[in-house]
């Protein structure tokens, strides 16, 4: 019950082909199976196998690509629910992490599509909630203002949980004599009348195996982790220093705390990328032959994006100018990967790395860490990060598919597993259960006589 | 003929209450898998899933939902474990914006590779869910247009030759093949294409029901399955001539609209059996709860009525002046029929109301349910059936083990499936790109 585990959690990021965007054009990248069904059912496969708590699935209705739109696969081109939907059908244990836009779809919808994954995978689904920085374009809608967003996020969570505790756990009694299949007195339409959201009734199942998904959460401002703090069971975040990281973890953990949360309920999650080969030397050499397929004017213009700045004309062997860069915390969080600026600006400010490093670093690993060095050096820097309580574990991103996925799974979890840092097998049935998070009870509504079939 | 089967896990009505009924079973993915498995092997063209968002009458739950699962995600898990039948799926216009719709079908075309149809409906109920109110059936109709011709063309916004997987030179697909939408519509505004590419049929097939004016004119003008509750062959041979006259004078091919009337037959070894198995359906089926929702079909008071005689035809209003928009609103004539030209009593009445919605029941071996198929398909009233099991498992394998075996000895079967798609299941082409210069137009 919201016990922080003595291994990690480990989720994989979902990237048909590879984090590194631009490594779909390896030789052996699976390019050519997008966007058919065995790619994602495989890496699920894969990832369970490997003994993952969860795959995860962004979702993300924006791409630059350098103005060059088809010049590389949209890496969330694939839909998260239909998706998540054919892994849960072809897996048995691995939790199912789905990335679902609170501007994008009306909760009664969310609250019963994850009710039905939730159903179909036998308790192993999860929900990151996302507010949406873009993509409103394919909806005719306006986004709501930045300062409204977590109050709209807060309220849209409110209405879909009261969307799956409306039927009470002991609903359904099946009871055939009677011709009574559930007990009314045990299903609570709902009335929801929010500033933002109206809901009525219930969903036409009845309360899903894990109760509510998993809530997943992924803000880095003040008010995201606040609210995070307030609702999350998983968090990620982009995290490329461990001194930041353990600041972070310790803030979050108090805050949640102070919401009057147990804070090992709360799971923090890096992302991160490793490339990893038998000895130091082979995963620079990897490094070096993965960057050749960069393409430097989409890497410019996407870094662009990230710095909130113009990089064009500039030198991509020299490093970036500090003073084209605004300071952090005058950086605009409500940009499209706003809350990421701080790493990006590091590694101008603070590293003087070159652009086309830079370019390299944010095609790999889009404002997350990356570790490239034998396995026992990236295992040696996760358990660093997981012991000095930078994180309790890691979202893990395959730079490419598929030598970079069988790498993670086949070299550096086993040498987790060898340490003890990463679990031999489930110990349970549901995403919750692996995770070892309470399942939320039916609220305690019922003071009716009956005790039921 | 075509065939398709609709998907209720645990029958029609009240039959969840046989000792057989896998009611326990609900909501994973096994009960709904095997029936699936079942139907490919019986070599259906595809399963169809309802989502109607309403109670089936009684008491709150006193019944699970007949629609209770979602049908994309549903779909989505099927897909993964199946590899030839059909999956089509009901999504409504009124309550989910047409980008995810579509994103939603184009996913399950890829997944399924070319087997997903979807069935389009405006709704009559469920609007509490959103918080909104419905529009009038004219409207919903259409500002339905208005949602397909938006899933259209985002659904062809890529060429089908964008993808050219250009490793050497860094080109995913060609950009001048893809055309992102500027759809101005009055009632929808979308901009952008999809992130996955033309799906394998191009576009799901497009399948309707309503029986309403303005919905024969939707799917004249629309879809490629009709499905349609028709009791009565010669008024079904009609339904299916002006359905076909008028997508001709919409300039479509006729033979692009294949009407398949719902079909719920309870089909045993002998005809005794079938007909003891549906007086224990009757038996199952609560007369008051039935009561309810014949008085809510009939859009009239039956109170105080003698369940065991006709109704007296003055409580009931005229065809002409039902009203449409209520629940089967668009299938009042067929329980007019019923009652005032069938004469058949309250109680029978109930009975088949709860479980037939309308629909053609028969009732008795699998030969005399061929012979009506057969009748009916040879005399041009349909193309087809949609067929529901009145009972899940008894009825189900019945029609898999008994009936479509008999059709196949008939040569009106298919005991091989040619194709791999739905379109190839049946005989529909893959639709093609529209001309450049119109795309981004609104109708």
């Amino acid at each position: 019950m919201g016990r922080r585990d003595d291994t990690m959690n480990l989720v994989m990021f979902y990237a048909p082909t590879g984090r590194m965007a631009s490594s779909w054009r390896s030789a052996t990248s699976p390019v050519e199976e997008l966007w058919g069904p065995e790619l994602p059912v495989r890496l699920a496969q894969q990832a369970e196998r490997a003994k993952f708590d969860a795959i995860f699935l962004a979702d993300v209705l924006y791409y630059n690509m350098g103005g060059r739109i088809g010049a590389q696969p949209f890496p969330t081109g694939y839909e998260p629910f239909t998706t998540m939907s054919a892994m849960a059908a072809r897996t048995r244990h691995i939790g199912l992490i789905g990335t679902a836009s609170t501007t994008f779809i009306h909760p009664f919808n969310m609250a019963r599509y994850l009710s039905s994954l939730d159903w179909l995978s036998g308790g192993r689904a999860g929900w990151n909630v996302v507010t949406s920085q873009a993509g409103e374009e394919h909806y005719g809608l306006e986004l709501p203002p930045n300062d409204q967003r977590y109050q709209r996020a807060e309220e849209y969570l409110q209405a879909t949980k009261a969307l799956w505790d409306a039927w009470d756990d002991d609903a359904v009694v099946n009871d055939r004599a009677r011709a009574t299949w559930a007990r009314a007195d045990r299903i609570h339409p709902v009335g929801f009348e929010g500033e933002y959201y109206r809901t009525a009734g219930q969903l036409f199942m009845h309360r899903s195996p894990q109760g509510w998904p998993v809530i997943v959460q992924a803000g880095q401002s003040p008010a995201g982790m606040d609210f995070a703090a307030r609702n999350a069971e998983i968090i990620f975040t982009a995290q490329t220093d461990i001194d930041v990281a353990q600041g972070f973890y310790a803030d979050l953990k108090e805050r949640a705390a102070a919401a009057g949360r147990d804070p090992d309920s709360i799971r923090i999650l890096p992302g991160m990328t490793p490339i990893v080969a038998d000895t130091a030397e082979a995963a620079r050499a990897l490094e070096d032959e993965l960057d050749q397929y960069i393409d430097l004017e989409i890497g410019r213009t996407d870094l662009s994006v990230a710095l909130q700045a113009d990089l064009s004309g500039l030198d991509p062997d020299e490093p970036i100018p500090a003073d084209l860069l605004v300071d952090p915390d005058a950086a605009r969080t409500d940009a499209f990967g706003g809350s990421r600026y701080r790493n990006f600006y590091n590694m101008v400010v603070r590293h003087k790395f070159t652009m086309r490093r830079i370019i390299a670093l944010n095609d790999r690993a889009l404002g997350h860490s990356s570790a490239t060095g034998a396995v026992e050096d990236v295992a040696d820097q996760m358990q660093e990060w997981f012991e000095g309580r930078a994180c309790d574990g890691f979202a893990i991103t395959p730079v490419t598919v598929p030598e970079g996925v069988a790498s993670v799974c086949d070299r550096l979890i086993p040498e987790l597993r060898r340490r003890g840092l990463a679990r031999r097998d489930y110990g349970g049935a549901t995403l919750r259960e692996n995770l070892n998070l309470h399942r939320p009870p039916s609220p305690g509504r019922v003071a009716v006589s009956s005790t039921g079939a | 003929m075509n065939l398709v089967m609709f998907l209720q896990m645990t029958g029609r009505g009240w039959s969840w209450r046989s000792p057989n009924s896998r009611i326990e079973d609900l909501w994973g993915l096994d009960l709904p898998l095997s029936l699936t498995l079942q139907a490919e092997r019986a070599r259906f063209d595809a399963i169809f899933l309802g989502s109607w968002l309403a109670w089936e009458g009684g008491a709150i739950g006193q019944q699970p939902f007949t629609a209770g699962y979602e049908p994309f995600t549903l779909l989505g898990a099927l897909a993964a474990r199946t590899t030839k039948i059909g999956l089509v799926a009901t999504a409504s216009t009124s309550f989910e914006y047409p980008f995810n719709v579509a994103r939603f079908l184009s996913s399950l075309d890829w997944l399924s590779r070319g087997r997903v149809g979807w069935n389009v409906v405006t709704s009559t109920g469920g609007g509490e869910h959103y918080g909104i109110e419905l529009p009038p059936n004219e409207e919903r109709y259409a500002r339905a247009q208005e949602y397909l011709d938006v899933a259209m063309a985002l659904w062809d916004a890529w060429d089908d030759d964008a993808v050219i997987n250009d490793r050497a030179n860094g080109v995913w697909a060609r950009a001048d093949r893809i055309h992102p939408i500027d759809y101005n519509g009055r009632y929808y505004q979308v901009q952008g294409q999809l992130f996955m590419h033309r799906s394998p049929q191009g576009r799901p097939v497009i399948v309707q029901a309503g029986q309403s004016p303005a919905g024969m004119d939707f799917a004249s003008r629309n879809a490629e399955v009709v499905f349609t509750a028709q009791s009565d062959l010669e008024s079904a041979k009609t339904f299916r001539q002006e359905l076909r006259e008028r997508a001709e004078s919409a300039g479509r091919d006729p033979d692009g609209l294949k009407v398949l009337p719902g079909l719920m037959p309870t089909v045993a070894e002998t005809a005794e059996d079938a007909r003891a198995f549906e007086q224990q359906l009757n038996r199952w089926t609560p007369l008051d709860v039935g009561l309810a929702r014949t008085e809510e079909t009939l859009q009239a008071d039956l109170s105080g009525l003698d369940p065991d005689q006709p109704i007296p035809p003055e409580r009931l209003k005229a065809p002409d002046a039902a009203s449409i928009e209520v629940s089967f609103g668009s299938r009042y004539r067929n329980f007019y029929d019923m009652a005032v030209h069938q004469k058949m009593t309250l109680r029978d009445i109930i009975a088949r109301t709860d479980r037939n919605i309308g629909h053609n029941a028969p009732v008795g071996t699998a030969i005399e349910v061929a012979d009506l198929m057969q009748e009916w398909y040879e005399a041009g009233a349909c193309d087809g059936w949609a067929i529901t099991a009145t009972a899940v498992p008894e009825a189900y394998d019945a029609i898999c083990d008994l009936l479509i075996p008999e059709l196949q000895r008939r040569g009106v079967a298919r005991t091989e499936y040619e194709g791999s798609t739905l379109r190839d299941h049946l005989g529909l082409q893959r639709p093609a790109l529209p001309m450049r210069s119109i795309t981004a137009a609104a109708r």
